[in-house]
């Protein structure tokens, strides 16, 4: 079956209803959203999950391993049998980023990582036990500037903070 | 809501396997015990409420983010 939904970021999308993630709960700040649908392309790590529920509601995410090494989500093994988790390999994690008008300002929801069952599509926010996993990490720093201005002054990303405003 | 009134010592058990005591009030701070499974999810109420604002604010404010961000550099100062 398919479908045709309006959404505010990418126009009328043409769905396909084996595409949809299920969140039995919503997410929080969207329970009542319970399917959704990952928009993306191959050049950009950022994907989008965008509600079914309200075109106008899409969450900026990005694979762990985009942004750091080793990232490891304790989460106790009920919650992951929840989302019929049978073993590890059969889930996918994606991180909640928030990008406001600077992209030097993007934040990343490490300590509440989307947890989704890659073959039954069920998905779920779930906390993690890392007390050291802050909800709204930044990701620049002034490393990172240093190391770019030394580097690349004509860096696009750098000066995108300023066209997008 | 179901409201009830505990002294220092009492507690409240919820199903079966969960047990809530007072522990200590002192001012405004009461210390609460928590007997329960292990693989049951326990967090104070601030967590869950900053990731549902961070969410909301993810969703709603986020703009497109042009391809050439720097995420090997990103990555390296993680």
């Amino acid at each position: 079956m398919t479908r045709d939904f309006s959404t505010t970021r990418f126009g009328d999308l043409h769905i396909d209803d084996n595409d949809i993630f299920i969140f039995n709960e919503g997410i929080p700040a969207f329970e009542g959203h319970k399917e959704w649908i990952l928009i993306g392309n191959d050049e950009n790590p950022i994907k989008w999950l965008q509600s079914l529920h309200d075109g106008a509601i899409a969450l900026p995410v990005i694979p762990p391993d985009v942004i750091m090494n080793g990232y490891n989500a304790r989460i106790s093994k009920q919650e992951l049998e929840s989302i019929g988790m049978e073993t590890p390999d059969d889930l996918v994690l994606l991180l909640v980023v928030s990008i406001p008008s600077s992209p030097r300002d993007m934040t990343v929801n490490l300590r509440a990582p989307l947890v989704i069952h890659r073959k039954k599509r069920i998905g779920r926010q779930i906390i993690a036990e890392n007390e050291e996993y802050a909800v709204r990490q930044r990701l620049w720093s002034e490393e990172v500037e240093k190391n770019l201005t030394g580097r690349r002054k004509d860096d696009p990303a750098v000066h995108s903070s300023c066209e997008d405003r | 809501m179901l409201v009830l009134s505990r002294k220092i010592g009492e507690g409240i058990r919820i199903g079966s396997d969960v047990e809530i005591k007072i522990l200590e009030i002192k001012g405004d701070t009461i210390k609460i015990g928590i007997v329960a499974p292990k693989d049951l999810s326990i967090w104070r109420n601030e967590l869950f409420e900053e990731i549902s604002a961070e969410n909301l604010r993810a969703a709603t404010r986020s703009v497109s983010l042009t391809p050439d961000y720097p995420w090997s550099e990103i990555k390296k100062n993680q």
